[in-house]
């Protein structure tokens, strides 16, 4: 049980963003720029009540509950806002209020002189408390509502820069395309909730362990569900609203890809893992869609000259990575990686937008020798990029390998080879980038010239390298010979029932660290660096030769895969067509069959506009008349009557109206 | 008592003001004055009665009228109508703000528009069949007169369709109720629940011609054609009325009379219903999609979103029936909001054809943000009042017809598709004609006129249990009376 004050305070963890974006929305106008102190310090307040949390759970070994009712129909059903705190949940609001706080402190350097700057860190918070508020649910319904709140404010922040073609667009595309998946999820919860007649997670997973689920319609529902994380993590197919996302403001994008957005999806698979487990067909799809675009958007990212671009791939590609864990069953390695992600993936970007903010360009072959210009971005930088590509000893490497290695030990060889064959091409994009940026000689004036972002840029940037380097030590695995506690994967485990139910369906059982898969991964991601350094630090006209050579899978990568001009040509352009066809339809098939009422209506509006020309002074008193008539002879047999002689006369009416 | 008051006070109003011979000012602030009497004495009824209208006796009034057909004035305030009626006087009071490009006979105007007020707060507190269509049809003229006198220069073909469109309608209504009121022995809304003792044969011959009557009036597709011509004819502040109440004669008569007083006569006609409903969802989400014009746009997104309702009623299940309840009010919270904002827009810009708009945002943030909150209402983003109403349909609606209710589901991805196109095209990008960069936003009455909507939807949002708590037990009644769960 947990006391009033308890639930007050975890309340209120979603609750003062949310808050701080009512007063930012009503008053920004007047507070201006100061709109980020407030919002820093409503964060800080979100953070240390995270932390409490974090360690209530922690120190009492049990999940933190309560609930209210907020629609409640008795016996018909009722909806309610509960709060539900395992492990899981309260290592995601750390990372979600720390990388939030992080991105405020950046946001107000980067963003200054921005004409909505108060409403730009009003959005960030309202982004931020729906983050909170989906990490807390403890149903279906809750979760779904902040599902959509998170998805309205990328629509507000991507867009943020509206007077922008390209960023009113890319604001909409986001919106859609992970609606479709919403539309989805929302279609799995109903059936969920038909066939148990609860929306809370609990509730659902022990009802279709019950057996109340038959198989085929658990399996359906799952996949839907899973639809709506698809959406959401930007996964195969609906992974191409996520790189148009970089239209919005950089540090946007660091929210977005780091804590927010994206992870929700990766998330949402977590949380409702005990439902997922039963369904053993729903497991190999999540797995199979994971490691088909953690590989696809690795080659996606090779090739792009924008910076963003290829950082944003490089997410769609890691989300495929925690994806493909989930679907495996490597629960808590999923949620290490999804951690350590936070971390290097957030200053990836503050990085990225670090050298924007310097030389005002996206573009990577207008860079060059950066480093001696911007030494911290560039060290910083470098160690996320290592975090990134898994080398040892830093975060990424932890979390990664024993992805890779669980795909090898639980004989998913297809999957094993694709997420290796990932490994070396994520390093090699990370590295090309890095090195196009800051290695050799600037190609430009504005790289000549640019200077170091000011300190309320770097520092953030700091403490995210430290953490790139370091979050990971708390998820060594045991057998490494290093003597540190594998505090992550007991803190976030599989419920007991998702632990059984991975081992008796799909034979999954915890293995051990294994030294030569570690060294395999690190030495192809070794490679993958050093081919980089090769390419465009030693010899760059081999590369521009590669790219000639090669050009059509270069354009094919470049263009990623086509698949946004499949989607125009399909989704777009047919819906387009079915608007003109529905509206010509509406206007002249079904306007027509009305036609002889059309007709009928002018004879009638002739008929009737002679009565009117008597002014409409006469047609009130009428209708005075008429209701006067009604409230004298209420009492009386008459009305009945009047009523049966309107009727009548209306009949006769529309007969001569349709003559005329 | 106050039941009465509170429908009656219009129509005293419209004599008052229709007698009063002032300037301009005077008339709009006795209009102003008289609107908010019945929003006050609703207001009070909620407050008075704790959100808890079961069993108030003091709300509910039976006088003989016809005793040998056992007519009676009866009339009754529960759940199921509350939540219109205090829409009703709400919506009014916000017409009266918004009436700023009335220029003309504006007297005449209020007085039209309070006539038709008492025949909608009639409506929904009727406890009688015959009271209920003396109400309905008391709406009918000055509603047509408002489009037919004050509307653009298309006014009078479209107010004639709608009138006859809707008498159509309202005549195969009367029959039905004439058929019902005299096999069944009253005309007594409450007696006759449950059936009145009608066999099934009986029953469905008789909610045919009640059900066409009232789907004409939402207006169900293809029985729409009317409603185009009337909305985008019509004054801005007529179309408050009109979107907001207007329709929702139909679906209350659906709600409260047909499903309840008729269940093995509608039981055959549920599954259509629903089929009705999400043929309205997606048809309308469709053809609103590339409309030119701002008010078209809307008023087919309208039909969308009122298929809802008929998907939640036709479910007759706790959570559909409640759902479909509330979406009558929340559409016409989202739906006269954005009526109003269109108004301003033309009013600024002088066009409300999307094409030559474009980029208002940089010149109209506050115009820009209702906007685009009313649009995301309709789309039924949660914490936005129509989010619970929406869901809510939709579960309900797949509880009972699977394929309806997830069908019905399709149009959370239809709806954001055009509006967000719409506001793309209207608020966003770059300003695309020269003389939009001086429009300034809304002004204090404007915004006077939007503000309380603003709020409600989003109060309603946070808090729907305030309007559920009052309309749950009336639901739970009707339920039980037609032996659904």
């Amino acid at each position: 049980m947990t006391s009033l004050g308890q639930q007050l305070v975890i309340a209120a963890i979603p609750v003062i963003p949310a808050l701080v974006f009512l007063a930012l929305a009503l008053f920004g106008r007047i507070l201006r720029e100061n709109a980020q102190y407030v919002a820093i310090f409503g964060m800080v307040f979100s953070l240390v009540f995270s932390v409490f949390a974090l360690y209530t759970v922690a120190s009492t070994g049990a999940p933190i509950r309560f609930a209210v009712d907020w629609i409640d129909l008795g016996p018909g059903g009722s909806f309610s806002m509960g709060v539900d705190i395992d492990g899981l949940a309260a290592m995601m609001l750390v990372v979600v209020s720390f990388v939030s706080l992080m991105i405020q402190l950046y946001s107000g350097a980067f963003m200054e002189g921005d004409k909505r700057f108060a409403w730009y860190y009003a959005v960030l918070n309202l982004f931020t408390a729906s983050m909170l508020g989906l990490v807390l649910a403890s149903n279906f319904i809750q979760l779904y509502i902040f599902w959509e709140l998170v998805g309205l404010c990328s629509y507000l922040l991507v867009g943020h820069w509206f007077e922008k073609e390209s960023a009113k667009k890319a604001a909409q595309k986001a919106f859609i395309v992970t609606r479709v998946g919403d539309a989805a999820l929302f279609v799995g919860i109903i059936i969920f909730w038909r066939a148990t007649g609860t929306t809370s997670f609990e509730g659902i997973a022990s009802a279709a362990q019950a057996g109340f689920i038959s198989g085929s319609v658990l399996t359906a529902a799952v996949i839907l569900v899973f639809i709506g994380a698809i959406g959401k993590s930007a996964q195969f197919p609906l992974h191409v609203w996520l790189p148009d996302a970089m239209e919005g403001p950089t540090p946007v994008s660091a929210l977005i890809h780091a804590a927010t957005m994206v992870a929700a999806g990766v998330y949402l698979v977590a949380r409702t893992y005990d439902i997922f487990v039963q369904s053993p067909t729903a497991m190999l799809t999540v797995a199979y869609i994971g490691g088909f675009t953690a590989l696809m958007a690795a080659t996606m990212a090779l090739v792009k000259k924008d910076i963003k671009r290829v950082v944003a791939y490089s997410t769609v590609s890691q989300l495929g990575y925690m994806m493909l864990a989930l679907g495996v069953g490597a629960y808590s390695a999923s949620m290490f990686h999804l951690y350590n992600h936070a971390f290097f993936k957030a200053l990836l970007f503050l990085g990225a937008g670090s050298i924007i903010h310097a030389m005002s360009s996206y573009n990577l072959t207008d860079m060059g020798g950066l480093r001696r210009r911007m030494p911290i971005t560039f060290y910083t930088m470098v160690i996320a990029g290592l975090s990134l590509a898994g080398i040892f000893p830093l975060a990424g490497f932890w979390s990664k390998d024993a992805i890779v290695a669980f795909t090898a030990e639980e004989h998913y060889y297809v999957l094993f080879g694709m997420a290796l064959l990932t490994v070396f091409l994520t390093a090699f994009y990370i590295f090309r980038a890095i090195f196009m940026a800051f290695l050799g000689e600037p190609r430009t004036e504005a790289a000549r010239n640019a200077i170091e972002s000011p300190g309320v840029m770097t520092l953030p940037m700091i403490l995210l390298a430290f953490l790139a380097i370091v979050s990971g030590w708390v998820g060594i695995p045991n057998g490494t010979g290093i003597p540190v506690p594998d505090l992550f994967s007991s803190f976030v485990a599989p419920s007991g029932f998702a632990a059984n139910t991975l081992e008796s369906s799909l034979g999954v059982v915890p293995h051990a660290f294994s030294v030569p898969l570690a060294v395999v991964s690190l030495v192809v991601a070794l490679a993958g660096i050093g081919l980089a350094y090769f390419l465009y630090v030693v010899n760059p006209s081999a590369a521009a030769s590669m790219q000639r050579r090669f050009s059509s899978v270069h354009t094919f990568f470049d263009k990623g895969w086509y698949f946004d001009d499949v989607y125009n040509f399909v989704f777009v352009k047919g819906a387009f067509a079915l608007g003109r066809a529905a509206r010509g339809f509406d206007r002249n098939v079904l306007g027509g069959a009305v036609g002889g009422i059309g007709r009928g209506t002018s004879g009638l509006g002739g008929l009737l506009g002679k009565l009117q020309t008597g002014g409409v002074q006469n047609y009130v008193l009428f209708i005075l008349a008429g209701v006067l008539v009604f409230a004298i002879i209420a009492g009386g047999e008459l009305a009945f009557f009047v009523a049966a002689i309107i009727a009548l006369v209306t009949i006769t009416t529309l007969f001569v109206g349709a003559r005329l | 008592m106050i039941t009465t008051i509170t429908i009656f006070i219009p129509l005293l109003g419209a004599i008052l003001i229709s007698l009063l011979r002032g300037d301009e000012r005077t008339t709009r602030y006795a209009a102003l004055g008289i609107a908010a009497v019945p929003l006050l004495l609703a207001t009070y009824i909620y407050f008075a009665h704790g959100g808890n209208l079961s069993g108030a006796a003091n709300l509910s009034q039976d006088l003989t009228w016809i005793a040998p057909l056992d007519i009676g004035y009866r009339v009754g305030l529960d759940g199921l109508g509350f939540g219109m009626f205090f829409l009703t006087a709400l919506l009014t009071l916000i017409a009266v703000v918004a009436s700023w490009d009335i220029r003309e006979r504006l007297s005449t105007y209020f007085a039209l528009l309070f006539v038709a007020q008492t025949g909608m707060l009639g409506v929904f507190a009727s406890n009688d069949l015959v009271l209920f269509y003396i109400f309905f049809e008391l709406t009918l003229i000055p509603m047509y007169l408002l489009v037919g006198i004050w509307g653009d220069e298309n006014r009078r073909p479209a107010a004639i369709k709608f009138f006859i469109y809707t008498f159509l309608g309202s005549t195969a209504m009367l029959a039905g109720f004439l058929a019902l009121g005299v096999l069944g022995g009253t005309f007594s809304i409450p007696e006759l629940q449950g059936g009145g003792g009608l066999g099934t044969t009986a029953q469905i011959a008789i909610a045919a011609p009640i059900l066409f009557g009232l789907l004409v009036k939402v207006p169900a597709v293809p029985l729409h054609n009317w409603l185009l011509d009337v909305y985008v004819s019509s004054p801005i502040s007529t179309n408050v009325v009109l979107s907001g109440i207007m329709p929702k004669l139909g679906t209350f008569g659906i709600i409260s009379i047909a499903i309840p007083l008729l269940p093995a006569g509608v039981a055959p006609f549920l599954p259509w219903i629903a089929a009705l409903g999400v043929v309205n969802i997606i048809y309308g989400a469709f053809v609103a999609f590339l409309q030119p014009d701002l008010k078209a746009l809307i008023a087919y997104s309208s039909i969308g979103t009122l298929g809802f309702i008929l998907v939640g009623a036709a479910a007759t299940n706790a959570v559909g029936y409640n759902g479909a309840v509330l979406q009558q009010v929340t559409h016409g919270i989202y739906s006269a909001m954005l009526f109003v904002i269109v108004g301003i827009i033309a009013a600024k810009t002088g066009t409300r054809q999307i094409a030559e708009l474009g980029g208002l945002a940089a010149r109209m943030p506050w115009a820009t943000g209702f906007l685009a909150l009313g649009a995301m209402a309709a789309m039924g983003l949660p914490f936005l009042a129509v989010f619970a109403s929406e869901f809510m349909s939709i579960m309900g609606g797949y509880e009972a017809f699977p394929v309806q209710g997830a069908l019905a589901a399709l149009g959370i991805i239809l709806s954001a598709m055009y509006f967000l196109y719409m506001l793309a095209r209207v608020m966003f990008g770059p300003i695309t004609n020269p003389a939009y960069e001086s429009i300034t936003d809304a002004n204090p009455v404007e915004m006077a006129a939007i503000t309380p909507l603003a709020a409600l939807l989003l109060i309603l949002g946070i808090f729907p249990a305030l309007l559920i708590g009052i309309q749950r037990p009336a639901v739970e009644a009707v339920l039980a009376a037609i032996g659904g769960g």
